[in-house]
Protein backbone atom coordinates (compact mmCIF):
# COMPACT_ATOMS: atom_id res chain seq x y z
CA UNK A 1 0.00 0.00 0.00
CA UNK A 2 1.28 3.50 -0.92
CA UNK A 3 1.98 5.61 1.65
CA UNK A 4 0.76 9.71 1.58
CA UNK A 5 3.51 11.70 0.43
CA UNK A 6 2.42 14.98 1.32
CA UNK A 7 5.62 16.82 -0.54
CA UNK A 8 4.33 15.17 -4.36
CA UNK A 9 1.97 18.06 -4.63
CA UNK A 10 4.81 20.43 -3.53
CA UNK A 11 6.87 19.15 -6.22
CA UNK A 12 4.20 19.32 -8.64
CA UNK A 13 4.16 22.93 -7.43
CA UNK A 14 8.46 23.62 -7.51
CA UNK A 15 7.70 22.05 -11.07
CA UNK A 16 5.18 23.94 -12.75
CA UNK A 17 6.95 27.01 -11.23
CA UNK A 18 10.35 25.96 -12.79
CA UNK A 19 8.94 25.70 -16.11
CA UNK A 20 6.91 28.80 -15.58
CA UNK A 21 9.91 30.30 -14.98
CA UNK A 22 11.65 29.00 -18.24
CA UNK A 23 9.15 29.82 -20.28
CA UNK A 24 9.06 33.62 -19.15
CA UNK A 25 13.39 33.85 -19.38
CA UNK A 26 12.80 31.70 -23.01
CA UNK A 27 10.20 35.11 -24.09
CA UNK A 28 11.46 37.63 -22.47
CA UNK A 29 13.26 39.25 -25.48
CA UNK A 30 10.31 38.66 -27.32
CA UNK A 31 7.67 40.35 -25.01
CA UNK A 32 10.19 43.45 -25.42
CA UNK A 33 10.84 44.80 -28.82
CA UNK A 34 9.40 47.84 -28.81
CA UNK A 35 5.98 47.46 -27.96
CA UNK A 36 5.42 45.78 -31.35
CA UNK A 37 2.95 43.30 -30.83
CA UNK A 38 2.99 41.70 -34.05
CA UNK A 39 5.91 39.42 -33.56
CA UNK A 40 6.27 36.63 -36.50
CA UNK A 41 8.90 33.43 -36.80
CA UNK A 42 10.69 33.00 -40.76
CA UNK A 43 13.16 30.82 -40.75
CA UNK A 44 15.44 32.53 -43.66
CA UNK A 45 16.27 30.62 -46.86
CA UNK A 46 19.73 29.84 -48.39
CA UNK A 47 21.20 31.22 -50.85
CA UNK A 48 23.66 29.95 -53.43
CA UNK A 49 26.79 32.12 -52.44
CA UNK A 50 29.32 29.64 -50.69
CA UNK A 51 30.34 30.41 -47.38
CA UNK A 52 34.10 29.46 -48.84
CA UNK A 53 33.46 32.97 -50.63
CA UNK A 54 32.75 34.53 -47.46
CA UNK A 55 35.42 36.39 -45.25
CA UNK A 56 33.97 38.19 -42.23
CA UNK A 57 31.42 39.91 -44.07
CA UNK A 58 30.02 43.52 -42.22
CA UNK A 59 27.30 45.21 -44.27
CA UNK A 60 25.61 44.56 -47.27
CA UNK A 61 23.67 46.06 -50.44
CA UNK A 62 21.41 44.60 -52.64
CA UNK A 63 19.48 45.21 -56.65
CA UNK A 64 17.46 42.99 -58.07
CA UNK A 65 20.11 41.03 -59.92
CA UNK A 66 23.47 41.30 -57.61
CA UNK A 67 24.54 41.60 -53.99
CA UNK A 68 27.88 43.49 -52.68
CA UNK A 69 29.25 42.60 -49.53
CA UNK A 70 31.49 44.66 -47.66
CA UNK A 71 34.21 42.04 -47.14
CA UNK A 72 37.41 42.35 -46.34
CA UNK A 73 39.47 40.01 -48.43
CA UNK A 74 43.18 39.85 -49.67
CA UNK A 75 43.02 43.85 -49.59
CA UNK A 76 39.93 44.40 -51.40
CA UNK A 77 37.37 45.82 -49.35
CA UNK A 78 34.32 44.38 -51.37
CA UNK A 79 32.94 41.10 -52.71
CA UNK A 80 30.26 40.95 -55.77
CA UNK A 81 27.68 38.09 -56.77
CA UNK A 82 25.10 37.15 -58.05
CA UNK A 83 21.58 36.81 -56.30
CA UNK A 84 20.30 33.90 -58.19
CA UNK A 85 23.47 31.93 -59.00
CA UNK A 86 25.43 32.87 -55.83
CA UNK A 87 28.27 33.39 -58.35
CA UNK A 88 31.07 35.43 -57.32
CA UNK A 89 30.79 38.46 -60.12
CA UNK A 90 34.06 40.47 -58.85
CA UNK A 91 36.24 41.76 -55.68
CA UNK A 92 36.87 45.57 -55.88
CA UNK A 93 37.78 48.07 -53.86
CA UNK A 94 41.71 47.76 -53.64
CA UNK A 95 42.79 49.89 -50.00
CA UNK A 96 45.50 51.95 -50.47
CA UNK A 97 46.57 55.55 -51.60
CA UNK A 98 47.02 55.06 -55.75
CA UNK A 99 45.05 55.73 -58.23
CA UNK A 100 42.09 54.17 -58.12
CA UNK A 101 42.29 52.61 -54.53
CA UNK A 102 40.28 53.65 -51.68
CA UNK A 103 41.04 54.18 -47.86
CA UNK A 104 39.43 52.17 -44.76
CA UNK A 105 35.92 53.51 -43.67
CA UNK A 106 35.26 53.64 -47.16
CA UNK A 107 31.37 52.30 -47.32
CA UNK A 108 29.27 51.58 -50.45
CA UNK A 109 25.46 50.70 -51.88
CA UNK A 110 24.34 49.21 -55.25
CA UNK A 111 22.13 50.70 -57.31
CA UNK A 112 21.32 48.25 -59.68
CA UNK A 113 25.23 47.36 -61.58
CA UNK A 114 26.82 50.21 -60.23
CA UNK A 115 28.21 50.29 -56.62
CA UNK A 116 28.25 54.32 -55.01
CA UNK A 117 31.30 54.76 -52.29
CA UNK A 118 31.51 57.44 -50.13
CA UNK A 119 34.32 58.28 -47.15
CA UNK A 120 34.83 61.20 -45.37
CA UNK A 121 38.53 60.69 -44.95
CA UNK A 122 39.10 62.63 -47.25
CA UNK A 123 35.82 63.66 -48.62
CA UNK A 124 34.99 61.63 -51.60
CA UNK A 125 32.70 59.94 -53.60
CA UNK A 126 33.43 57.04 -56.41
CA UNK A 127 31.35 54.57 -58.50
CA UNK A 128 32.78 51.15 -59.39
CA UNK A 129 30.84 49.07 -62.10
CA UNK A 130 30.41 45.79 -60.31
CA UNK A 131 31.20 43.61 -62.90
CA UNK A 132 34.48 45.00 -63.93
CA UNK A 133 35.86 45.89 -60.67
CA UNK A 134 38.46 48.35 -59.90
CA UNK A 135 39.19 49.14 -63.46
CA UNK A 136 35.94 50.79 -63.53
CA UNK A 137 36.52 53.40 -60.46
CA UNK A 138 35.66 56.86 -60.93
CA UNK A 139 35.98 58.82 -58.10
CA UNK A 140 35.86 62.58 -57.29
CA UNK A 141 37.59 64.19 -54.00
CA UNK A 142 34.68 66.80 -53.09
CA UNK A 143 35.50 70.04 -51.11
CA UNK A 144 35.18 69.37 -47.51
CA UNK A 145 31.51 71.19 -46.29
CA UNK A 146 32.17 73.27 -43.05
CA UNK A 147 31.55 72.72 -40.12
CA UNK A 148 30.35 68.93 -40.73
CA UNK A 149 31.61 65.68 -39.62
CA UNK A 150 30.31 62.59 -41.50
CA UNK A 151 29.02 59.60 -40.06
CA UNK A 152 27.16 58.47 -43.03
CA UNK A 153 26.26 59.66 -46.44
CA UNK A 154 24.62 58.74 -49.59
CA UNK A 155 23.98 60.03 -53.56
CA UNK A 156 20.23 61.44 -53.80
CA UNK A 157 21.32 62.61 -57.13
CA UNK A 158 24.42 63.73 -59.29
CA UNK A 159 24.53 66.84 -57.58
CA UNK A 160 22.88 66.50 -53.97
CA UNK A 161 24.32 63.99 -51.00
CA UNK A 162 22.61 63.48 -47.82
CA UNK A 163 24.48 63.19 -44.41
CA UNK A 164 24.33 62.15 -41.62
CA UNK A 165 26.55 62.73 -38.64
CA UNK A 166 27.12 66.47 -37.02
CA UNK A 167 26.48 69.99 -38.54
CA UNK A 168 27.51 72.85 -36.85
CA UNK A 169 27.48 71.13 -33.49
CA UNK A 170 23.77 71.20 -33.89
CA UNK A 171 22.24 69.39 -36.42
CA UNK A 172 22.45 65.48 -37.31
CA UNK A 173 21.06 65.64 -40.83
CA UNK A 174 22.48 67.78 -43.85
CA UNK A 175 22.12 68.08 -47.78
CA UNK A 176 24.84 68.89 -49.07
CA UNK A 177 26.01 70.11 -52.54
CA UNK A 178 29.47 70.25 -53.71
CA UNK A 179 30.67 73.57 -54.94
CA UNK A 180 27.71 75.16 -52.58
CA UNK A 181 27.80 72.99 -49.33
CA UNK A 182 25.42 72.15 -47.29
CA UNK A 183 21.85 74.16 -48.21
CA UNK A 184 19.67 72.49 -45.41
CA UNK A 185 19.81 70.77 -42.59
CA UNK A 186 17.23 69.59 -39.68
CA UNK A 187 17.57 67.47 -36.49
CA UNK A 188 18.77 69.22 -33.48
CA UNK A 189 20.70 67.02 -31.79
CA UNK A 190 19.91 65.68 -28.19
CA UNK A 191 23.41 66.42 -26.63
CA UNK A 192 23.92 69.95 -28.58
CA UNK A 193 23.92 71.48 -24.41
CA UNK A 194 25.40 68.94 -22.95
CA UNK A 195 28.59 71.05 -21.74
CA UNK A 196 30.63 67.95 -21.05
CA UNK A 197 30.56 66.93 -24.75
CA UNK A 198 33.57 68.36 -26.91
CA UNK A 199 32.59 68.22 -30.67
CA UNK A 200 34.16 64.81 -31.20
CA UNK A 201 32.49 63.67 -28.37
CA UNK A 202 29.25 65.20 -30.24
CA UNK A 203 30.09 63.57 -33.44
CA UNK A 204 30.19 59.85 -31.94
CA UNK A 205 26.96 60.15 -30.13
CA UNK A 206 25.53 60.42 -33.51
CA UNK A 207 26.88 57.99 -35.48
CA UNK A 208 24.28 55.63 -37.25
CA UNK A 209 22.90 53.98 -40.09
CA UNK A 210 21.17 55.07 -43.63
CA UNK A 211 18.76 53.12 -45.60
CA UNK A 212 17.93 55.12 -49.01
CA UNK A 213 14.42 53.99 -50.62
CA UNK A 214 15.14 53.07 -54.67
CA UNK A 215 13.36 56.13 -55.71
CA UNK A 216 16.26 58.37 -53.84
CA UNK A 217 13.89 60.32 -52.05
CA UNK A 218 13.59 58.66 -48.95
CA UNK A 219 15.92 57.86 -46.13
CA UNK A 220 15.68 56.01 -42.90
CA UNK A 221 18.29 56.79 -40.09
CA UNK A 222 18.69 54.65 -37.34
CA UNK A 223 21.29 56.02 -34.41
CA UNK A 224 23.72 53.37 -32.75
CA UNK A 225 23.15 52.32 -29.42
CA UNK A 226 19.48 54.22 -29.33
CA UNK A 227 15.81 53.39 -29.74
CA UNK A 228 15.61 56.10 -32.40
CA UNK A 229 14.79 55.51 -35.86
CA UNK A 230 13.97 58.82 -38.14
CA UNK A 231 11.87 59.01 -41.28
CA UNK A 232 13.01 61.63 -43.48
CA UNK A 233 12.21 62.98 -47.18
CA UNK A 234 13.69 65.11 -49.62
CA UNK A 235 11.48 67.41 -51.40
CA UNK A 236 13.04 69.89 -53.83
CA UNK A 237 16.45 70.80 -52.74
CA UNK A 238 14.91 70.14 -48.60
CA UNK A 239 15.24 67.52 -46.55
CA UNK A 240 11.77 67.07 -43.90
CA UNK A 241 10.99 64.13 -41.23
CA UNK A 242 8.34 62.46 -42.36
CA UNK A 243 8.24 60.77 -39.10
CA UNK A 244 10.60 60.93 -35.76
CA UNK A 245 10.31 57.39 -33.67
CA UNK A 246 12.33 58.56 -30.97
CA UNK A 247 12.05 56.24 -27.97
CA UNK A 248 15.09 56.09 -26.12
CA UNK A 249 18.23 58.79 -26.76
CA UNK A 250 22.12 56.60 -26.46
CA UNK A 251 23.03 56.88 -22.87
CA UNK A 252 26.96 57.47 -23.56
CA UNK A 253 29.39 58.09 -21.12
CA UNK A 254 32.63 60.24 -22.97
CA UNK A 255 36.36 59.60 -22.55
CA UNK A 256 39.18 61.20 -23.41
CA UNK A 257 42.48 58.77 -23.74
CA UNK A 258 45.35 60.69 -24.42
CA UNK A 259 44.50 62.65 -27.77
CA UNK A 260 41.72 60.55 -28.54
CA UNK A 261 38.30 60.65 -27.88
CA UNK A 262 35.56 57.68 -27.52
CA UNK A 263 31.86 57.67 -26.57
CA UNK A 264 31.06 54.32 -24.01
CA UNK A 265 27.61 52.67 -23.74
CA UNK A 266 26.20 52.36 -20.43
CA UNK A 267 26.72 48.70 -19.88
CA UNK A 268 23.10 48.23 -19.36
CA UNK A 269 21.34 50.26 -22.10
CA UNK A 270 19.95 48.15 -24.53
CA UNK A 271 22.56 47.78 -27.63
CA UNK A 272 19.74 48.78 -29.71
CA UNK A 273 19.05 49.41 -33.82
CA UNK A 274 21.92 47.90 -35.69
CA UNK A 275 21.39 47.95 -38.96
CA UNK A 276 18.80 49.66 -41.60
CA UNK A 277 17.31 48.45 -44.99
CA UNK A 278 14.88 49.67 -47.53
CA UNK A 279 12.83 49.42 -50.43
CA UNK A 280 10.01 51.65 -51.68
CA UNK A 281 7.91 50.52 -49.89
CA UNK A 282 8.79 49.09 -46.50
CA UNK A 283 11.99 49.55 -44.17
CA UNK A 284 13.95 46.91 -42.13
CA UNK A 285 15.56 47.43 -39.20
CA UNK A 286 17.69 45.42 -37.35
CA UNK A 287 17.36 45.28 -33.57
CA UNK A 288 19.08 44.12 -30.33
CA UNK A 289 17.71 44.44 -27.22
CA UNK A 290 20.52 43.17 -25.11
CA UNK A 291 22.77 45.28 -23.08
CA UNK A 292 25.82 46.60 -24.33
CA UNK A 293 27.96 44.47 -22.14
CA UNK A 294 25.92 41.30 -23.66
CA UNK A 295 26.03 42.78 -26.98
CA UNK A 296 27.74 41.97 -30.29
CA UNK A 297 26.45 43.62 -32.98
CA UNK A 298 23.66 40.89 -34.12
CA UNK A 299 19.95 40.07 -33.66
CA UNK A 300 17.50 37.68 -34.13
CA UNK A 301 15.02 40.83 -34.58
CA UNK A 302 14.14 42.77 -37.78
CA UNK A 303 11.57 45.30 -37.55
CA UNK A 304 9.56 46.24 -40.44
CA UNK A 305 7.95 49.65 -40.95
CA UNK A 306 5.87 51.53 -43.67
CA UNK A 307 7.59 54.88 -45.01
CA UNK A 308 4.72 56.87 -42.80
CA UNK A 309 7.05 54.96 -40.17
CA UNK A 310 3.93 53.39 -38.57
CA UNK A 311 4.96 49.63 -37.40
CA UNK A 312 4.18 46.58 -39.23
CA UNK A 313 5.71 43.51 -37.66
CA UNK A 314 8.39 42.32 -35.97
CA UNK A 315 10.25 39.13 -37.72
CA UNK A 316 12.23 36.96 -35.32
CA UNK A 317 14.44 35.16 -37.57
CA UNK A 318 16.11 32.83 -34.83
CA UNK A 319 19.18 33.86 -36.50
CA UNK A 320 22.98 35.92 -35.46
CA UNK A 321 21.95 38.83 -37.85
CA UNK A 322 25.19 41.27 -38.31
CA UNK A 323 23.77 43.34 -40.91
CA UNK A 324 20.83 43.16 -43.95
CA UNK A 325 19.54 44.71 -46.92
CA UNK A 326 16.41 44.59 -49.01
CA UNK A 327 15.79 45.02 -52.61
CA UNK A 328 11.66 44.92 -54.21
CA UNK A 329 11.34 41.26 -52.99
CA UNK A 330 13.87 40.16 -50.36
CA UNK A 331 15.01 40.99 -47.50
CA UNK A 332 18.86 39.11 -47.57
CA UNK A 333 20.99 39.20 -44.42
CA UNK A 334 24.56 38.56 -43.16
CA UNK A 335 24.48 35.44 -40.58
CA UNK A 336 26.82 34.00 -38.24
CA UNK A 337 26.48 29.99 -38.36
CA UNK A 338 26.82 27.74 -35.63
CA UNK A 339 30.54 26.76 -36.59
CA UNK A 340 31.47 30.38 -36.69
CA UNK A 341 31.49 30.74 -40.67
CA UNK A 342 29.39 33.33 -42.14
CA UNK A 343 26.35 32.95 -45.02
CA UNK A 344 24.18 35.07 -46.65
CA UNK A 345 20.15 34.43 -46.55
CA UNK A 346 17.04 35.29 -47.20
CA UNK A 347 13.53 36.41 -46.29
CA UNK A 348 10.71 36.75 -48.47
CA UNK A 349 9.03 39.64 -47.78
CA UNK A 350 5.19 38.75 -49.48
CA UNK A 351 6.10 36.07 -46.89
CA UNK A 352 7.01 38.25 -44.35
CA UNK A 353 3.94 40.53 -44.70
CA UNK A 354 1.37 38.08 -45.97
CA UNK A 355 1.57 35.90 -42.07
CA UNK B 1 53.72 48.91 -14.29
CA UNK B 2 50.42 50.52 -14.22
CA UNK B 3 51.28 52.51 -17.36
CA UNK B 4 52.74 49.68 -19.43
CA UNK B 5 48.84 47.94 -18.29
CA UNK B 6 47.35 50.87 -20.02
CA UNK B 7 49.69 51.03 -22.71
CA UNK B 8 49.58 47.27 -23.59
CA UNK B 9 45.71 47.50 -23.36
CA UNK B 10 45.74 50.17 -26.05
CA UNK B 11 47.95 48.81 -28.37
CA UNK B 12 45.63 45.54 -28.26
CA UNK B 13 42.57 47.39 -28.47
CA UNK B 14 43.46 48.93 -31.59
CA UNK B 15 46.00 46.39 -33.19
CA UNK B 16 43.16 43.18 -32.64
CA UNK B 17 40.54 45.73 -33.92
CA UNK B 18 42.25 47.13 -37.06
CA UNK B 19 44.70 44.55 -37.83
CA UNK B 20 43.87 41.36 -36.57
CA UNK B 21 40.72 40.19 -37.36
CA UNK B 22 40.67 39.88 -41.12
CA UNK B 23 42.91 37.85 -43.34
CA UNK B 24 45.71 40.12 -44.64
CA UNK B 25 45.21 43.21 -43.95
CA UNK B 26 47.18 46.21 -44.48
CA UNK B 27 49.97 47.01 -41.99
CA UNK B 28 50.00 50.13 -39.64
CA UNK B 29 52.37 52.68 -41.47
CA UNK B 30 55.00 54.43 -38.73
CA UNK B 31 53.01 57.33 -38.18
CA UNK B 32 49.57 55.68 -37.18
CA UNK B 33 51.71 53.71 -34.77
CA UNK B 34 52.96 56.77 -33.25
CA UNK B 35 49.38 58.11 -33.09
CA UNK B 36 48.48 54.92 -31.28
CA UNK B 37 51.28 55.06 -28.73
CA UNK B 38 49.99 58.63 -28.26
CA UNK B 39 46.50 56.95 -27.23
CA UNK B 40 47.47 55.03 -24.55
CA UNK B 41 48.70 56.99 -21.74
CA UNK B 42 45.02 57.21 -20.08
CA UNK B 43 42.77 54.54 -20.90
CA UNK B 44 40.10 53.84 -18.24
CA UNK B 45 38.23 50.88 -19.61
CA UNK B 46 39.19 48.52 -21.90
CA UNK B 47 37.74 48.18 -25.37
CA UNK B 48 37.76 47.15 -28.63
CA UNK B 49 37.84 48.49 -32.37
CA UNK B 50 36.29 45.61 -34.47
CA UNK B 51 35.38 45.93 -38.14
CA UNK B 52 35.07 48.97 -40.32
CA UNK B 53 32.06 49.97 -39.81
CA UNK B 54 31.76 53.43 -37.92
CA UNK B 55 34.13 55.52 -36.26
CA UNK B 56 35.17 54.42 -33.28
CA UNK B 57 37.73 56.63 -31.79
CA UNK B 58 38.69 59.79 -32.84
CA UNK B 59 41.02 62.63 -32.13
CA UNK B 60 42.78 65.44 -34.63
CA UNK B 61 43.59 63.97 -38.02
CA UNK B 62 43.46 60.67 -36.84
CA UNK B 63 40.23 58.19 -37.12
CA UNK B 64 40.45 54.55 -35.86
CA UNK B 65 37.54 52.62 -38.37
CA UNK B 66 35.36 50.24 -36.28
CA UNK B 67 32.69 49.24 -33.79
CA UNK B 68 33.24 49.74 -30.04
CA UNK B 69 33.30 46.22 -28.64
CA UNK B 70 34.08 45.02 -24.80
CA UNK B 71 35.52 42.11 -26.40
CA UNK B 72 38.02 40.79 -28.42
CA UNK B 73 36.83 40.99 -32.23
Amino acid sequence: MLKYRPLQDRHVLLILFSVLIFMSCNRKRQDNILGFDNIIEVVPQETNISKDLLSRPEAISVSDSSLVVLDHFENQLFSAFDIESGNLISRFGTLGQGPKEISLGTLGELRDSVYIVSNYRPFLGGKYVVNKGDSSFVSAIMETPDRISVSRMTELSDSTWFIMGLYSNTYKYALFHPGHGVVDSIGVSPFKNETALNQFHLFLAEQGQIAVSPDRKKIAATTNYSDNIDFIRENNGKIEFIKQDNRRNPQLIPEQIGIGFRMIPVEDAPMGYLDVAANNEYVFALYDSLPFAQGDYHSPYILVFDWEGMPKTVVDTNEKVYAIAANSSDVFLITLNDDNGYSIKRLKIGEILNS
Amino acid sequence: MKSIVLFLGILTTVIVGTVISHDKKSKLNELQMENIEALSSNEKTHHWCCGERGTCLIAPNLEIVGRLSNHPC
